[in-house]
């Protein structure tokens, strides 16, 4: 499933997708290939990223909305201010918007930043690896707090109750001795990078049989759309290989 | 071979160890001593973390199997030498536990499969391969220590120094790596407070204000017992309680009983969730069924400041969630917010914490934050205290002041109940020992 794939793979198989959206301008074409790009999320496990649907389909309503207003080319929508050049222009729009934000949001979704940094090629190792160390210890951060907080709580000061004032005292008054932890917890990390030898290699993840399939089938997808006879069936002999690349 | 000549090191704030002329050779080194004695400087002395880390002065000279750390540095020392940290978690350094063990491996230029294999060698040797996939942030104490401790045996040192590494075991781990010890290197150095009966060292070596000296085996002493207390209504109890993180079941029927004058403590193997269930019995986590009442009442329903009057409650780590940055104003945090006056200098004197009120917590010894700590949960003389790991990491000495504050506490009335996997403090200071295992509690 492409979820457990990494993010060269998953760009190899959603990719296509936000090309082929920007080459588009049928409405009914991007509609098909919206619909061919859900039904991958789906086999390949990445379902959750639909969730961004909530704010990106008001956004792409707003920019339709946009470009039924300034667009005005070909005759006028019987009773409306609008122009059926507009309609489709800001339908097209919309529905590009959409697959575009989908497949980007699914290619990182549920990824962390080590392995974003691993795949991406040529990135250097140690900025890419401190990228990864601040995200992990974020959790530890955020346990830290936690733990204060409820420590706060436990001895009678809770934090984020009551009136506004009395929010806000509560909450500063952990600021400096949450930021004495992070500065010894940053002190013990970093020895601890030196004790375990950081630096000494440049080693890398390796990726090169995770994406193989992936490519290949990239590859078949666009043969299909270019070779395809007829534009009826184009998304349809797109879509297929990518569909089989998402489920693998 | 380990020689140290004519070797002195300071901290730039002062503080430092005096070796003067030593030779290890191999086998099992034992360095004893109390907290803040130098122990571990003396270990971060061999992988040439003091002075490069830290900065200060050092003079005379460090040779490690023809190696001169003092030059090299921790980096490059690092190919021969391995460290367990006392502040071990914090050692931990990616998301997974298999690949924060392949980590020493790969930096030491390993490659992808040669590190997961030599991985998976070290977690099996600990008997932990089963936590290879764990987020190493959702670890407990005692398995983020042992995956810690396969991070440096994955990458095969020659010499290892264990920076307490017993301090936060279960009887049953620790036995486990007592075995292994001697098995870990060609040198091991281990630091630790007490000598372990089951630890056979070649050598002994003794930490003392700093002096790093050989030393014989010394005599071990029992904690002093509690004296006992008559236990008297109940205050606590629970029954039939669950609570998973996600799907991972950590209680599942957990019941108990806590009366007034009793200290009940709780044991039990390492990640059994006996820190979980005490945040579930003062009500900061809940239950996903079963029920829990402190005086009768489900502590869910209580006002924070209602429930802070009858639980005190010391994390684990406790010094480390001093919110205040004086004694004086630790102590009075809780009494403060529910409108009381607390005699600051009278609880000082019970704590035996030898500071000024107006002192900062953090400049405290080791033993003296603990029981500070505890005196700030109970200065406005709640039912009830609740402690998770207070011996944690202390020496002999420090326990034995801990067994005598809690048999005043109890004395006092206050229903006390300790989360630990230290046997000797819970036999010498418990009235009653529970064994937390498979989710359920059990008389001991």
């Amino acid at each position: 499933m492409l979820s457990r794939r990494s993010l060269l793979a998953r760009i190899l198989v959603l990719g296509p997708f936000m090309i082929a959206s920007l080459l588009l301008s049928d409405p009914f074409q991007l509609s098909l290939l919206l619909i061919f790009l859900m039904a991958s999320l789906a086999l390949g496990g990445l379902w959750a990223a639909t969730r961004i649907l909530r704010f990106a389909v008001p956004m792409a309503l707003v920019i339709a909305v946009m470009n039924l207003i300034l667009v005005r080319t070909g005759p006028r929508v019987d009773g409306l201010p609008i122009t059926e050049g507009g309609l489709l222009f800001g339908t097209s729009m919309a529905l590009r918007s959409l697959v575009v934000i989908l497949s980007s949001v699914a290619a990182f979704s549920g990824l962390g930043a080590r392995e974003v940094a691993a795949s991406m090629p040529g990135i250097l190792f140690r900025t890419s690896f401190l990228v990864f160390l601040s995200s992990r210890l974020l959790p530890v951060f955020a346990r830290d707090a936690q733990d204060l907080v409820q420590a706060a709580e436990i001895r009678g000061a809770p934090v984020g109750r009551g009136p506004w004032r009395k929010r806000i005292t509560s909450a500063a008054r952990l600021v400096l001795p949450l930021a004495v932890l992070s500065l010894d917890r940053s002190m013990v990390i970093g020895e601890a990078m030196e004790a375990r030898g950081f630096g000494l290699s440049r080693w890398r993840r390796p990726m090169g049989v995770d994406f193989a399939p992936h490519a290949l089938l990239a590859a078949i997808s666009i043969l299909a759309w270019l070779l395809s006879p007829w534009d009826s069936i184009r998304i349809v002999l797109f879509s297929v290989p990518l569909l089989v690349g998402a489920a693998l | 071979m380990i020689s140290f000549r004519s070797y002195r090191y300071r901290y730039p704030s002062g503080r430092g160890i005096e070796v003067g002329d030593l030779d290890l050779g191999p086998g099992v080194t034992l360095v004893l001593g109390p907290s803040a004695s130098g122990k571990s400087t003396f270990l971060k002395s061999v992988m040439g973390l003091v002075p490069h880390f830290y900065g200060g002065e050092v003079s005379g000279s460090v040779d490690v199997l023809g190696l001169d750390p003092i030059a090299l540095g921790p980096r490059r020392m690092s190919r021969r030498v391995g460290l367990l940290f006392q502040d071990f978690e914090f050692q931990l350094l990616m998301d997974r536990v298999l690949e924060d063990v392949m980590l020493g491996p790969l930096n030491h230029g390993a490659s992808w499969s040669e590190a997961e294999a030599l991985a998976e060698e070290a977690l099996e040797r600990l008997g932990i391969g089963h936590l290879a996939g764990r987020l190493t942030w959702t670890l407990s104490g005692g398995e983020a220590q042992l995956a810690a401790l396969a991070g440096i045996l994955a990458t095969g040192p020659d010499v290892v120094l264990l920076d307490e590494p017993l301090s936060q075991l279960d009887p049953w781990n620790r036995g486990r790596i007592l075995d292994l010890i001697p098995e870990m290197g060609d040198f091991v150095l281990v630091s630790e407070h007490r000598h372990f009966s089951e630890l056979r060292p070649d050598r002994i070596l003794v930490a003392r204000e700093g002096r790093i000296l050989p030393g014989a085996r010394p005599r071990e002493e029992p904690l002093p017992s509690r004296a006992g207390g008559t236990a008297g209504e109940t205050v606590l109890e629970a029954e039939d309680v669950h609570f998973s993180y996600g799907d991972r079941a950590v209680l599942e029927g957990a019941s108990l009983e806590l009366r007034e004058g009793e200290i009940l403590f709780i044991t039990g193997p390492n990640g059994s969730g006996k820190s979980t269930l005490l945040k579930v019995l003062v009500g900061l986590l809940e239950p996903s069924s079963g029920t829990v009442r402190i005086l009768g009442r489900d502590p869910r329903s209580m006002d924070p400041l209602e429930r802070a009057r009858l639980v005190g409650f010391v994390f684990q780590g406790a010094p480390r969630m001093f919110i205040e940055d004086t004694v004086g104003g630790e102590l009075s945090f809780t009494s403060s917010s529910l409108g009381l006056r607390v005699n600051v200098e009278d609880w000082l004197r019970r704590a035996r914490i030898r500071a000024d009120p107006g002192a900062s917590p953090r400049d405290l010894s080791v033993g003296e934050q603990i029981r500070l700590a505890i005196a700030s949960a109970v200065a406005h003389n709640p039912r009830i205290l609740v402690l998770d790991e207070p011996s944690r990491g202390q020496d002999w000495g420090v326990k034995a002041e801990l067994v005598r504050f809690l048999d005043e506490l109890a004395g006092s009335g206050m229903g006390i109940l300790v989360a630990t996997h230290d046997l000797d403090f819970a036999r010498a200071a418990g009235d009653r020992i529970l064994v937390l295992e498979g989710g359920v509690l059990r008389e001991a």
